[in-house]
């Protein structure tokens, strides 16, 4: 077997997604396919988290702000070993399954927070980076780092017109937050159509102003682009970052691609045959080929991840019993005051 | 605050550009910034919105307790975001001060009618309108106890006097709503009142008694806790029995029919307040004794009929 391309790593992503809203016959494959490259490169290359612990604190947090696209965070947990299965995706946007039609914080492992309501998973993803940032300096010591991660957010450009974006990412500017890094999905293409006519800000100026690193010209189809602004957006400690990705929206499907007929309906039956005859894909729906899927998964690497913090979290315990105690108590969510009466009136 | 604060080194939060009106900056408030981030009070800036968001960040990352702290007429302009608390079983506090038109001369922009009601039908949320300082700090320290739910602390602008109670009335208010003056025998009328209308209902009910009517006096600071309690619970502090009721609440009158039944009544707003003093609006809206006791006098004379 030849090794698997990152191409067909991504490809994976666009099928599932595909797959999924054709059989629910609702849901929003353009941002999946969209995306599927930057969210391949992300993943496989930067990522830290770990499929068999979802809660493990010190993992990278990952919001998906333009929740609609959420097969893509399905294909992507699955893919990466959640518990979340192929029966799963396939029940996509059914009663009770772990794949709503938004995600939903509580109803999948791996989902940080219920997005859908554009513009605000953005603004929690800076809450997110305030929390790690106050964390990481309540605690953390020159020895032990034991809060030290980054927080990933992708926006669509519905994301960038709500004001609330607006609020947050100014606030996330003046506070300086080295460790967030947004990704904008430019593909020009909202709900009604080209987005010429109700969205021309200068959106790289837009974040500058705000104090962001911007880095721009990024094509969000070429993995070594993507891979390079990832790591200049790293790079840069003491102020968030924005990707700027150049996106076809509904990318690989020949007929619909780059249009907003996919942004938010089923690609159709005969698409979807179509999708499969341009990316090469011979898989039946709902399969993913064992040699990708064995590419895909990060359970070892996670476990291992995981492991290598505890072993640091362990030795900073030692040293620092106490904060190692309350640090465990905050974690934990266990309140101090309960049962007891400390105060009177 | 300055009670709960050193408690909790887990709470983290901030107001909309109102620290000193909310009250959300207390004695070891610091600020967190770019140069430092050990801290924990957080600068929002005019910005309700990203604030209600960014708490649920916060709340959703763990090993914090955020609050977030604003007038509460602009709640509206966060209101997705406290939905999405709810949504989401975020314990996230809400401050929401200057609660109605006691706010005075800043008018009806900035004075709430409908808000209080409208986040009590959000499911999930949790809502305190405190009477007194004993209330709040009951209101604080449940809402700090809570690991699945929002909660939204609804305070005055005006001070409020204190009113006195007993050991168990004490233990009641964590049940959202108790019997905070009695009557001997069975009530004629009882009245419900939440936040800084209890002292009016209070002294209403003191008149009423001079002239020989046996009221109660219900305080409802959590109508959400209050609905929580058992059936008995809530039968003892509003008997089926007693179908005279006066509810009286600075805001929309609609919720409190569930409470004051068809044959009650509801002294509320119904419309938008105005700019003035607060002690003339309050006069100006019929939050006065005078008023109370025409409502009862109507009520228990349509009743007899």
């Amino acid at each position: 077997m030849l090794s698997i391309t990152r191409q067909q790593l991504a490809n994976t992503i666009r099928v599932l997604s595909a797959d999924a809203v054709q059989q629910a016959n609702s849901g929003h494959p353009g941002a999946p396919m969209g995306m599927a490259d930057i969210a391949e490169v992300l993943w496989n290359d930067f990522l830290v988290h770990n499929p068999g612990n979802p809660n493990w604190v010190n993992r990278d947090r990952f919001v998906m702000s333009n929740g609609h696209g959420s097969m893509l965070i399905y294909a992507l947990l699955h893919l990466t070993g959640y518990e979340i299965t192929l029966d799963d995706i396939a029940d996509f946007r059914q009663l009770h399954s772990k794949t709503p039609g938004h995600p939903e914080h509580g109803y999948t492992p791996g989902i940080e927070t219920t997005t859908g309501p554009l513009g605000q998973g953005i603004a929690n993803a800076v809450g997110m980076a305030i929390a790690e940032n106050t964390l990481a300096a309540q605690f953390n010591t020159e020895q032990h780092r034991i809060v030290d991660h980054y927080t990933y957010a992708f926006m669509g450009d519905g994301c960038m017109m709500e004001g609330v974006s607006h609020e947050a990412c100014s606030l996330a500017g003046t506070l300086g937050l080295g460790k967030l890094i947004a990704f904008w999905d430019d593909n020009g293409i909202s709900i009604d159509g080209k987005v010429d006519a109700w969205f021309t800000d200068n959106t790289p100026q837009r974040f500058e102003a705000y104090g962001w690193q911007v880095i721009t010209g990024v094509d969000g189809h070429d993995s070594g682009s993507i891979q390079a602004a990832i790591t200049k957006a790293r790079s840069e400690t003491g102020k968030p970052s924005l990707i700027c990705c150049k996106t076809v929206i509904g990318k690989g499907a020949p007929n619909k691609q780059g249009s907003e007929s996919c942004h938010g309906a089923p690609l159709g039956a005969d698409e979807v045959e179509l999708l499969r005859e341009t990316l090469g894909w011979q898989a039946e729906p709902f399969v993913v080929p064992q040699n990708i899927a064995e590419q895909w998964s990060a359970a070892e690497k996670g476990a291992e991840a995981e492991n290598k913090w505890q072993e640091l979290f362990d030795d900073y315990r030692k040293s620092n019993p106490q904060r190692g105690a309350e640090f465990s108590r905050r974690i934990n969510g266990e309140y101090r005051m309960t049962g007891s009466q400390p105060f009177r009136p | 605050m300055n009670g709960l604060g050193p408690l909790l080194p887990e709470l983290i939060g901030g107001s909309a550009d109102l620290a000193g009106s909310n009250y959300t900056i207390w004695d070891q408030s610091k600020a967190i910034s770019a140069a430092d981030a050990e801290g924990n009070y957080i600068y929002f800036g005019v910005r309700e919105f990203a604030m209600a968001a960014i708490s649920n960040g916060i709340a959703l990352y763990g090993g914090f307790k955020p609050y977030a702290g604003t007038f509460l007429v602009f709640t509206d302009y966060m209101r997705n975001a406290m939905r999405m608390s709810a949504l989401m079983k975020q314990p996230v506090i809400y401050v929401l001060t200057h609660d109605s038109i006691g706010l005075g001369e800043d008018g009806p922009t900035h004075q709430p009618v409908e808000h209080v009601t409208s986040l009590r039908i959000i499911p999930n949320m949790s809502l305190w309108r405190p009477c007194d300082s004993l209330e709040s700090l009951l209101a604080w320290t449940i809402a700090c106890e809570k690991t699945d739910q929002p909660s939204s602390l609804v305070f005055s602008r005006q001070g409020l006097p204190h009113q006195s109670r007993n050991t168990e009335q004490i233990n009641n208010i964590r049940k959202g709503g108790y019997i905070l003056k009695d009557c001997e025998g069975v009530p004629q009328l009882i009245l419900i009142a939440s936040g800084s209308e209890v002292e009016l209902a209070m002294q209403a009910s003191a008149k009423l008694e001079q002239d020989g009517t046996r009221v109660r006096v219900v305080s409802m600071p959590s109508t959400d806790h209050f609905d929580a309690q058992s059936a008995d619970y809530r039968e003892s502090v509003l008997p089926a029995v007693v179908d005279k009721r006066i509810a009286i609440e600075a805001g929309v009158p609609d919720y409190w029919y569930k409470y004051v039944g068809v044959n009650g009544a509801v002294i509320g707003m119904s419309e938008f307040g105005e700019s003035a003093p607060a002690d003339v609006l309050f006069e100006h809206f019929g939050f006065t004794v005078d008023n109370v006791l025409t409502v009862a006098d109507s009520l228990i004379a349509a009743n007899a009929k």
